[in-house]
């Protein structure tokens, strides 16, 4: 019988909350909001735990279910526009255009970080860190926070985010770019 | 030769994995010629370290559930089961 983690209640929440919880929050940017839509979405998922089938994995199953709870209330906010924005979740990838120039060139080169090691300690620096992972586009904070908060390695978080490897480097050359240039910009400037 | 966005995506693919060697040998040879690459292998070698350390610093915005929402959530999923969170059939019943 291998039923037993899906019909645990408690398993959902160890093994898939922290991921609902950023997937929520990433978007709707609020925690206590976040909390609610993991809570509402586990209730919903085991109330529904028959009609889980083995063909998804456990986690885009749950994925699926916070999404519909995610655009039903910004339906309710008349956020129409926030609702059909996750319901074609494939966009909002954002690209480097804005770095490189048609030869490849960086358009505005790389500075190095004048203090690195003190920054880590500094309360301000981690204000503005905070604030430019969440100007990322939603899909690469996700892989950003995966890989290099979670210490998640390729393969695993394609798998989870049901994207290719190939697509996981696309989404990490794009947030390293993005990211390496707002803190250059907000901190060391 | 590459140019600086392919050498950006090389790096980047080289913190998460590991580059063929004649990528990692194009790489060294952009790299030795292009400060503002050089700079944004600095750049992300610390973008790495500032990620692992974040959670620590920065309990404010947290990107795991806290403890007391992680209880709250187990309670109401065992109220849930136990049935007692059918709101239609229990109006009001306790103060």
């Amino acid at each position: 019988m291998k039923t037993a983690p899906l019909l645990n209640a408690e398993g959902l929440l160890d093994e898939h909350g922290d991921y609902l919880f950023r997937f929520a929050l990433l978007r709707l940017k609020d925690s206590a909001l976040a909390e609610d839509m993991v809570q509402e979405t586990l209730i919903a998922a085991f109330a529904a735990r028959d009609r889980y089938t083995s063909s998804a994995s456990v986690r885009t199953w749950l994925t699926a279910i916070m999404k519909n709870k995610m655009i039903d209330y910004w339906r309710r906010m008349g956020r129409e526009n926030l609702a059909s924005d996750l319901m074609e979740s494939t966009g909002q990838n954002g690209s480097v255009d804005d770095f490189f120039d048609q030869a490849g060139r960086w358009v505005d080169k790389p500075n190095p970080y004048p203090d690195p090691d003190q920054a880590l300690e500094n309360k301000q620096f981690w204000g503005v860190f905070e604030s430019c992972v969440s100007r990322l586009k939603p899909q690469q904070a996700e892989v950003f926070i995966a890989i290099e908060v979670h210490g998640m390695e390729n393969e695993e978080v394609s798998k989870s985010l049901a994207l290719s490897p190939g697509n996981i480097w696309v989404l990490m050359h794009r947030a390293r770019v993005a990211l390496s240039k707002c803190l250059e910009i907000h901190w060391s400037r | 030769m590459l140019n600086c966005r392919q050498a950006s995506e090389l790096m980047s693919q080289g913190m998460d994995g590991k580059l063929s060697l004649k990528d990692r040998w194009a790489l060294k040879v952009h790299l030795m010629m292009c400060r503002g690459c050089a700079s944004f292998m600095h750049q992300i070698r610390f973008l790495r370290k500032a990620g692992n350390r974040w959670q620590q610093h920065s309990p404010s915005n947290p990107t795991r559930l806290s403890n007391e929402a992680k209880k709250r959530i187990n309670d109401a999923l065992e109220d849930f089961k136990n049935g007692r969170r059918l709101h239609n059939d229990d109006k009001g019943t306790s103060s």
